[in-house]
């Protein structure tokens, strides 16, 4: 069996292609590396108070109302939570109050005495901002959904390049919130029981201006390719 | 011995993904339009870069490799896998450049996932995305969900649904490619009507729910997009979850159950064709099955006390179990409290609604609720021949279409598709548990259903810090899972017959 030989022309074809990948890989590592930065100071959040008692224990109990009513009597106020607490032991928490800090995330959704707000308590939304402006990365987004009853202070949520509203928030948290149709939430005590921590702040980043060059380049070089094709298949 | 394809064959694969490419690159093109217009030129610059990619290698390639042979099933099915990875390395450079991910294999991982129409995530602080390239990850989901449902119907049905075993041959030798065009158009219009409808009602549906200016344009096409592919992605890291709306859970979930139906039963009602629905076996099992599966979840959702009432019980059980059922992956509460809160039965419930699925020929994932019907006909009629005189001849019959009469073959294909399902995700989650030393045995499990049938469902231990192994062994699960396995193997079989095959 002999095999045909390869031509000169099939492996400059191929090398130019290997040699175009490249110039691409090395292009996009480019252009993300040379991204503008813009980072956002961190938020002063309250530290967690000594004196408040810590949840320890995330013993999954089974519900009963008049036990329920008992607890919620006798519950005593815990001090700062984060969303991540609340998510792993969601039955430790239930009906107690807590305090939490967070950044007003997408949309304040106005309903009849209040307003339902997502407010983050990541890393993005307290620490380092939105990760657009910079490269540190910090994992996932994680919050908890908050209750804020009317009057509502004035709020401007996060979205790409703004770090939404800080807010704390003093209130209980519902394993299963029945005006929610069983959601897990968290209620403010009152309107007096949030507070504006920081407002919303932009990022005010450059734009990346190598990348928008880039962009035309290669869109004219898809241009060319795209009217090379068009001129040869006409000639066919 | 294998024959090695010739250079026609080998041309008209690479036709066939350079096409791919550059529709893809196209569809990019339009949104980068959109976010210029919305005055995000990062956003615009990073899509307008993968665009050109992928007009300029799609049209290079068609170029160079005019043919005009017409596609077989063989070519056909190779052409399909090839055109997944292909379209997943070009919409990953976008997503890259959004600096949304931390490495490039994050990104090709979530570009697979939204082609795939799977939802696994691995995006980082999705909260503060740019509409633009969040909505990029809805613009996968369709251009996945649509191919998923011409592919099905012309190439993965024929040969791994109803042939007479998993060897197409009684397929591979016709020639496709007229059929292609014409379900394309189709498809198209089907798609275009149900997202129209579905995005006019979700926008009421987000405008009572509170949800105010742009917003509800660019939730409304999220929403609706990402239900009626079952692709699962959603704007915010709450999903569904996010909008506090018992309105917008009901109209998600007619948009859900219509990404899970057959194109066929589309096509049927699209033409004002009379369907007898009651008598096809899918639709049986199909509802039978989330009947059953949806009071499982409820019951154990109701031992664990997650949700108190009956109401939230029924709202909380019955979206989650239909967005699993339908491989959609949207949550109305947060993943974490699925393996924290919501005890073991409603998981396990969960886990076998991703793995049975939706209908053949449509976007969904799983095993199919035909295949699932298909083994519970053959057992049926097995317990019959044992109890009847051996003298009796038992036939079988079931409708998919029209009446046919069960054969072996359709009962080994489909049960020859579960053993590889189940091995594959038993094996997977071994994996998931060597590789991940915080995550249980329920949660591996629940995660590699999840991606084998392409559902997206999470229990939130997926996170980017995982090992790359890991990211890679569900990419590869959500890939076979897409191709129904089949393909991808056909595809492996190709590319070692291109190199050691006999000529």
């Amino acid at each position: 069996m002999t095999r045909r030989p390869v031509s000169a022309r099939a492996v400059g074809e191929i090398a130019v292609a290997v040699v175009i990948v490249i110039a691409v890989i090395v292009t996009i590592r480019i252009l993300r590396d040379s991204a503008p930065q813009a980072r956002l100071p961190h938020v002063g959040t309250a530290a967690p108070d000594s004196d408040d008692p810590d949840i320890v224990t995330c013993e999954r109990t089974l519900p009963d109302a008049e036990e329920t009513q008992q607890a919620i009597d006798q519950v005593e106020p815990v001090g700062l939570i984060s969303s991540t607490e609340v998510l792993e032991c969601p039955d430790a928490f239930d009906q107690q109050v807590v305090v939490y800090v967070g950044e007003v995330i997408g949309d304040v959704l106005n309903r009849d005495g209040g307003a339902w707000l997502l407010v983050n308590d990541d890393d993005y939304a307290l620490e380092v901002g939105p990760l657009r402006g910079h490269g540190d990365y910090r994992g996932g987004n994680s919050g908890l959904a908050v209750w804020l009853p009317a009057p509502l202070p004035d709020l401007e949520p996060g979205r790409g390049d703004v770090r939404g509203t800080v807010i704390q928030v003093r209130g209980r948290i519902h394993r299963s919130d029945a005006a929610d149709g069983g959601g897990l939430t968290l209620r403010a005590l009152s309107a007096d029981t949030v507070s504006i921590l920081r407002e919303a702040q932009d990022l005010d980043r450059p734009v990346h201006r190598a990348q928008a060059v880039a962009a035309v380049l290669f869109a004219l070089l898809a241009a060319a390719i795209t009217l090379q094709a068009r001129r040869s298949e006409s000639r066919r | 011995m294998l024959l090695r394809p010739n250079r026609a064959e080998v041309f008209v694969v690479l036709g066939t993904v350079g096409k791919a490419v550059l529709v893809l690159g196209l569809a990019t093109f339009g949104l980068a339009a959109i976010a210029l217009l919305a005055g995000d030129v990062d956003s615009a610059a990073a899509l307008a870069i993968g665009a050109s990619l992928g007009v300029g290698a799609g049209t290079w390639t068609r170029m160079h490799t005019g043919t005009r042979r017409r596609l077989t099933w063989t070519t056909g099915v190779v052409a399909a896998t090839t055109s997944w990875v292909a379209c997943t390395l070009m919409a990953s450079v976008p997503l890259h450049l959004s600096g949304h991910y931390a490495s490039y294999p994050d990104a090709v991982f979530e570009a697979l996932s939204g082609l795939t129409t799977t939802g696994l995530t691995l995006v980082q602080d999705i909260d503060h995305m740019a509409p633009a390239m969040a909505l990029y990850r809805h613009v996968l989901e369709l251009s996945g969900a649509l191919a998923t449902v011409v592919v099905g119907l012309t190439l993965l049905t024929a040969a791994t649904a109803t042939s007479s075993s998993l060897d197409p041959s009684d397929v591979r030798d016709e020639r496709i490619m007229p059929s292609v065009r014409r379900m394309w158009r189709l498809v198209g219009e089907v798609a275009a009507t149900t997202v129209g409808v579905g995005l006019v009602v979700m926008s009421a549906a987000l405008l009572v729910a509170g949800v105010r200016g742009w917003d509800v344009l660019v939730h409304g096409v999220s929403l609706t997009i990402s239900a009626a592919t079952t692709g699962g992605f959603a704007l915010t890291s709450h999903s569904v979850g996010f909008y506090h709306s018992a309105l917008v859970e009901i109209v998600l979930i007619p948009l859900m159950l219509a990404g899970a139906v057959s194109f066929t039963l589309h096509r049927a009602a699209w033409r004002g064709e009379r369907w007898p629905l009651t008598r096809e076996l899918e639709v049986r099992v199909l509802l039978a099955s989330m009947f059953a599966i949806a009071v499982i979840v409820m019951l154990g959702l109701g031992r664990s006390g997650a949700t108190g009432d009956v109401v939230p019980l029924f709202r909380r059980g019955l979206f989650t179990t239909i967005a699993a059922h339908t491989t959609t992956g949207l949550h109305n509460v947060s993943p974490r409290l699925l393996a924290t809160d919501w005890g073991l039965l409603a998981p396990a419930g969960l886990v076998a609604a991703m793995a049975v699925g939706g209908m053949t020929g449509s976007t969904a994932g799983g095993l199919k609720a035909l295949r699932v019907g298909l083994i519970g006909k053959g057992l049926a009629a097995d317990v019959r021949r044992v109890l009847l005189p051996e003298a009796a001849v038992v036939v079988a019959t079931f409708t998919w279409g029209r009446r046919r009469k069960l054969e072996h073959g359709h009962v080994r294909s489909s049960a020859t598709l579960l053993l590889i399902l189940l091995v594959a995700s038993l094996g997977a989650a071994t994996a998931v548990l060597f590789l991940d030393s915080t995550v249980n045995l329920t949660e591996a499990l629940f995660m590699a259903i999840s991606a084998a049938s392409n559902s997206g469902q999470t229990v939130g231990t997926l996170t980017p810090s995982d090992p790359v192994a890991l990211k890679a062994g569900y990419g590869l699960l959500m890939l076979l899972g897409r191709l129904e396995w089949i393909a991808v193997f056909a595809t492996i079989g190709f590319l070692y017959a291109s190199l050691r095959g006999r000529q």
